[in-house]
């Protein structure tokens, strides 16, 4: 797809996004939206080597969305490469339905579970690991939360994968500088991040994660590099992308809009949307 | 005869890997004589993964992930709670073979400090949804506890005792059923788990030269507990007790318990286990066993008073 097309379909990705939340009246709307280009890069950039008709195919890359509060954003993209119905969107977090509001892999194209903070990196420290003992050519590559990297056990997994060398895992950081409440540099500080992920063995790259240009660039750089260190993509977002009144607000975590605020959100995504919606 | 559980465990994971590539040992840098053993035959596939238990435990799971089976080994204080929610997000959602060998299971370290007690693990671990809990009482059925962990395929804990202690079993033992009646007797069922099977069995013996007749059972599987069988053979006794080196809540009495719970028909019960406190300071296995009645003493006085008790109703 040519990057037009794609930042179209994020477009696409945000809407849908919003309409599942408001359909089943939850869901955390703003994370999901910083990590929009991330996620159409990765999966329509030509970057994640997958069948959507074979989910489990054994040498596709694995994607794991540790960030699981974020799952609107994957849940939307999913459904349009068809990995599941279009359908399956509506009953989100309906009884006893497909698409809860963290993910879990009975849902198709989905890895792990996740919406606790900080198990995915070392779970794909794991796969990657797993992978280079058996030869293979796959990556790993997995979506972190910013204020993820809180946790502890990120930087144990940081350890463990620069230890032993994981090049075939890529971490990209959500850097939306919010956690639920207040700006990680207020709750818990992490910068200056690059230098601490550089100090953990992994090379570092920042990169703005709203261009999807840059994004598609440096993902596939990941596996043209001659390096043993492990890749972190440190991208540079906004919580609520797209909807002018949740960009960058500590309000707007789990926030869902209400009254007027819904067809002002609407309105400002149906300007670069490929879709007529109301 | 080989008596020390690590020793009888890594011998089984050894045999495993020498069969199938695709297992292997994490370890959380705990050293084991075993684990040495087993380290040298299969040095790729030993990997020393730190002081970093929640990250051996995500680690674990990737790599079950890719289609290996994983042993993950370290001191059950710090492997069950540390990691707990990997263990339970990590492996047990998602139902992955990843075996946990835990050293240390009750006072195995209670002079090293409450940090070291592995006393709550089982009452935790029993919550989780597809998990496998063994606490074998001797070398033979730890040996067997890794095989019947393994052929399951899903999540296990085996639990390991610092002791070293005579083998009960046989070599041709089956341990499938969970449980195992090591001693005839019909006035009262003992059932004991881990190293307390041990003295539940002398127990039984000297109260046999009094006309007392115990019937000794070494629960070694907690779970899952084959419900049936295990009422099945208490059933026909009037008095039950539990003997376990645990905390009194969540574990074996627990169990037995709801067991009984779940039937109609008055069993005299009684538990003894440790209390539910943290042991500040040297809690050595001698000094709990005269305080919370553990010793064989304390254990044949209750059998005593629950036997004379059920007579006279």
């Amino acid at each position: 797809m040519k990057i037009d097309e794609l930042v179209r379909k994020s477009a696409d990705i945000r809407l849908r996004v919003l309409e599942t939340a408001l359909r089943a009246g939850k869901g955390h709307v703003p994370p999901a939206f910083s990590c929009v280009e991330i996620g159409v890069a990765l999966f329509y950039g030509g970057v994640l080597q997958i069948k959507p008709s074979e989910p489990d195919w054994p040498d596709r890359d694995r994607f794991i969305l540790s960030k699981g509060h974020g799952c609107l954003t994957l849940y939307a993209i999913l459904a349009d490469l068809s990995f599941f119905s279009e359908d399956e969107l509506e009953n989100f977090c309906g009884h006893g339905c497909m698409l809860a509001g963290h993910p879990d892999p009975n849902i198709p194209g989905v890895e792990v579970v996740s919406g606790s903070l900080g198990h995915g990196l070392g779970i794909g420290a794991g796969m990657a690991l797993g992978a280079k003992i058996d030869d293979k050519d796959w990556f790993v590559y997995t979506l972190l939360g910013d204020g993820e990297c809180q946790e502890g056990s990120v930087w144990e997994a940081a350890m463990f994968a620069s230890h032993h060398r994981l090049n075939n895992l890529v971490a990209i950081v959500d850097r939306n500088r919010l956690g639920a409440t207040d700006f990680t540099e207020n709750s818990l500080s992490l910068e200056p991040f690059s230098r601490r992920w550089e100090a953990f063995g992994w090379e570092t790259l920042n990169v703005n994660g709203h261009n999807i240009e840059q994004l598609i660039d440096v993902l596939s750089r990941a596996k043209q590099r001659s390096s043993t260190q492990p890749l972190v993509i440190i991208a540079d977002t906004t919580k609520g992308k797209g909807v002018s009144f949740m960009e960058g607000s500590p309000l707007w975590h789990h926030r869902m809009p209400k009254g007027e605020e819904i067809q002002a959100a609407l309105k400002e995504l149906n300007k670069f949307s490929s879709q007529e919606t109301n | 005869m080989i008596t020390d559980f690590r020793d009888a465990v890594f011998n089984a994971v050894e045999e495993i890997m020498s069969k199938d590539k695709d297992v292997l040992v994490l370890y959380n840098d705990m050293g084991a004589m075993g684990l040495d053993k087993v380290r040298n035959e299969f040095p790729g596939r030993v990997i020393n993964a730190g002081i970093a238990e929640q990250n051996m435990a995500s680690v674990a799971a990737g790599l079950a992930m890719t289609g290996k089976r994983v042993f993950i080994y370290g001191i059950i204080a710090h492997i069950f709670s540390r990691g707990f929610e990997q263990i339970r997000n990590d492996i047990c959602c998602p139902n992955l073979p990843v075996t946990i060998l835990g050293v240390g299971s009750g006072l195995s370290y209670g002079t090293d400090g409450p940090t070291h007690h592995g006393v709550q693990d089982i009452a935790v671990m029993r919550t989780l949804p597809n998990m496998a809990i063994y606490n074998p009482a001797d070398s033979v059925s730890a040996h067997a506890s890794v095989r019947l962990a393994d052929e399951r395929c899903g999540p296990g804990y085996i639990r390991m005792d610092k002791e070293q202690l005579p083998a009960i079993y046989g070599q041709e033992a089956d341990f499938r059923t969970g449980f195992y009646i090591l001693h005839k007797g019909s006035d009262i069922a003992l059932l004991a788990t881990g190293v307390l099977v041990h003295r539940a069995i002398e127990a039984a013996r000297q109260l046999a030269d009094e006309g007392i007749s115990v019937r000794v059972m070494d629960v070694f599987r907690l779970k899952p507990i084959d419900g049936n069988a295990l009422y099945a053979a208490i059933e026909d006794v009037n008095a039950v007790l539990t003997v376990e080196e645990n905390s009194p809540i969540g574990g074996l009495s627990s169990i037995i318990a709801e067991l009984i719970a779940l039937h109609d028909r008055q069993i005299t019960f009684a538990g003894i286990a440790l209390n539910d406190e943290a042991m500040m300071g040297a809690a050595s296995r001698k000094w709990a066993e005269a305080k919370y009645g553990l010793s064989l003493e304390g254990i044949i006085t209750k059998l005593r008073q629950m036997v004379k008790a059920t007579h006279k109703r």
